[in-house]
């Protein structure tokens, strides 16, 4: 493939926007970044539509516009979860997020360990919380970069030798750079940018290509008919019924509980502008909506077949569908503009991902366990010095180890961070469960669910099978359970041998603050 | 559900709940899981729309309905319609 000028120009003047952007954006709602609160959190301050575009960016990723459409392109209708998935996870989120928020403010919480350390008083319990973000987030970066590289590679560029990944590495130093001096605020500001072009691409998307291919009714019609439909259940295997519904519901527990989201939560002015949050943030789910269903187009564009997209597929996989159908379907121009979309979608979450991994390490870990009396200007240096090691050891990982690897990674962070459900979820609502069990429960679920995934080659289904009925299921919420019936039943046994319950610091009212 | 609302004084637990939300509504939001998690009731072709089968224009269509249900949700428990049940007690 030849390298394509126009769209790189346009590429990289959209990128130089928003570096100029993440600079700008540490005087904006001015205050000293010496503070956790401020370089981490951004003061709490951000209203109703800042935190609609940040939780927008942040749980809408770019590797969730390649990976998805990929995921239809290849599997049919399975790959579509990701819309119940998102069904779920807002009703769940509106009754769950603003008791977070309440009791994280009046104690100053800046990650979700935090809370645990106080609910439970349990340095253990919340270290175990910590590790299990900082573990699921690290690949979670790590895909972001590949996000990047994919969009690169269809600009053109040859990204296979040593030199072909100078852009990635530049990329990444800007997002470092501007990260560590403007803090979340950076990302809040490009999320803004990023949402637009974003909105602009797909729009355009789904009225331009379906003109050209003859109607959504032919696109529909190209899709191989045991695709179209999830494969229904038989008297023996309830087949992709219930793969479907446990991907969609554990996608769903598991997405508050990571660490990126939590900071943009903790991040918004009150609880009530989480609550409207919930009420409006469907709406980039019907954008998502559109975006999976590229991956149909492009299967009826035929864009494997075209010689000029070989080698993209031969490097990228099917990830390379959605890339090869925009340069097949729209000018030069455009094509520059739709890929630093994805390519600036990638730095929003990576960002984010990236200060709440930095949190959880100076929080949890170093003042924890390594030195107790930091003053905040000391916490804040070391967070921003945590949350550049985190990039570069996402940037090592995609140079110097397969894709795959990556992508197994971030299926397992899904599998692990779910186990911390029973005690940040279950903790907002209630004590009774003991702290010394909710942590053999972690262990449980984390090995059970571990186990599950390295059986089926990292695919995210197992298949239970009891007394020869076959349930096929997303092994994290198979893992889930293991986890809440051993911290069930190890509290019983605490409780009946009168173990003593820890400390709770918090109040029962403080979860109320409107 | 919400147990930490819990008052063993009853006259207390009104007062209460008055002064911060009514979590009553709360139980709406099932609704749209309930209809999310039912794949029987949409794993079909027919009727199509635009040229989109079922499976894919009901989820699509689900997903708006959602916002609307918190929305809803939102207003009886905590927004507007919820305040002026406030100002007349």
């Amino acid at each position: 493939m030849k390298l394509d000028l126009i769209a790189t120009t346009v590429f990289v003047l959209l990128f130089l926007l928003v570096t100029i952007l993440g600079f700008y954006a540490s005087r904006w709602k001015a205050a000293s970044l010496d503070s956790l609160d401020e370089w981490g959190l951004a003061g709490r301050r951000f209203g109703t539509w800042i935190t609609w575009f940040l939780l927008g960016g942040d749980l809408y990723t770019a590797y969730t516009f390649i990976a998805v459409p990929a995921l239809l392109y290849g599997a049919g209708s399975f790959g579509f979860f990701g819309i119940p998935y998102t069904i779920l996870i807002y009703p769940l989120a509106f009754m769950v997020l603003p008791r977070l928020w309440a009791v994280s403010h009046k104690h100053g919480f800046v990650t979700p360990a935090d809370f645990i350390r106080a609910r439970y008083n349990s340095p253990m319990l919340a270290l175990a919380i910590a590790v299990t973000g900082i573990l699921a987030t690290m690949p979670y970066v790590a895909l972001q970069l590949v996000g990047i590289e994919v969009v690169i590679g269809g600009l053109g560029v040859n990204t296979s030798g040593w030199m072909g990944e100078i852009p990635l590495i530049a990329a990444f130093v800007i997002l470092a750079a501007y990260t560590y001096t403007s803090g979340l605020r950076a990302p809040a500001m490009i999320a803004i940018v990023k949402d637009l072009l974003i909105y602009a691409t797909i729009i355009t998307a789904c009225i331009v290509i379906p003109m050209h291919l003859g109607g959504f009714g032919k696109i529909f019609a190209s899709v191989p008919a045991d695709k179209l439909l999830l494969k229904a259940p038989s008297d023996t295997n309830l087949n992709q019924y219930s793969a479907y519904v446990t991907l969609a519901v554990g996608s769903a527990l598991a997405l508050f509980l990571y660490p990126h989201s939590m900071t943009a939560t903790l991040s918004s002015s009150g609880a009530n502008t989480l609550r409207k949050n919930m009420v409006i943030l469907p709406a980039y789910s019907v954008l998502l909506g559109l975006i999976a269903l590229l991956g149909y187009m492009a299967l009826a564009a035929g864009v494997k077949n075209l010689p000029e997209f070989a080698q993209g597929f031969a490097q990228y996989g099917n990830n390379f569908a959605i890339p090869a159908l925009i340069i097949h379907s729209f000018p030069s121009w455009f094509v520059g503009v739709a890929f630093a979309a994805i390519g600036i979608g990638a730095l929003v979450p990576a960002a984010i991902m990236s200060i709440a991994a930095a949190n959880l390490y100076t929080r949890n870990i170093h003042r924890e366990f390594i030195n107790p009396t930091l003053s905040p200007k000391q916490e804040t240096s070391i967070a921003k010095i945590a949350s550049l090691l985190v990039k570069f050891g996402a940037l090592l990982f995609v140079l110097f180890i397969p894709t795959q690897y990556a992508i197994n990674l971030q299926l397992l962070g899904g599998v692990w961070i779910i186990q911390v459900l029973p005690t940040v979820f279950i903790g907002l609502y209630t004590r009774w469960l003991d702290h010394r069990a909710l942590l053999l429960g972690w262990v449980s679920g984390m090995a059970a669910g571990s186990w599950m995934a390295y059986s089926v080659q990292f695919k995210p289904i197992y298949t239970l099978t009891v007394s020869g009925f076959s349930i096929p299921g997303y092994s994290a919420l198979y893992a889930l359970v293991v986890n809440l019936v051993v911290a069930i039943m190890a509290t019983l046994i605490l409780r009946l041998i009168n173990v003593s319950k820890s400390d709770d610091l918090t109040q029962v009212s403080d979860y109320e603050a409107a | 559900m919400d147990i930490t609302t819990e008052n063993k004084n009853p006259a207390q637990a009104s007062v209460k709940a008055e002064k911060t939300s009514d979590k009553r509504w709360y139980w709406l939001l099932l609704v749209p899981w309930f209809f999310a998690l039912w794949v029987p009731s949409y794993n079909q072709i027919e009727p199509q729309v635009f040229g989109f089968p079922f499976f894919y224009w009901y989820q699509l269509v689900l997903v708006v309905g959602t916002g609307f249900v918190i929305g809803l949700v939102y207003h009886l428990s905590h927004g507007r319609f919820h305040g002026y049940q406030g100002d007349r007690s």
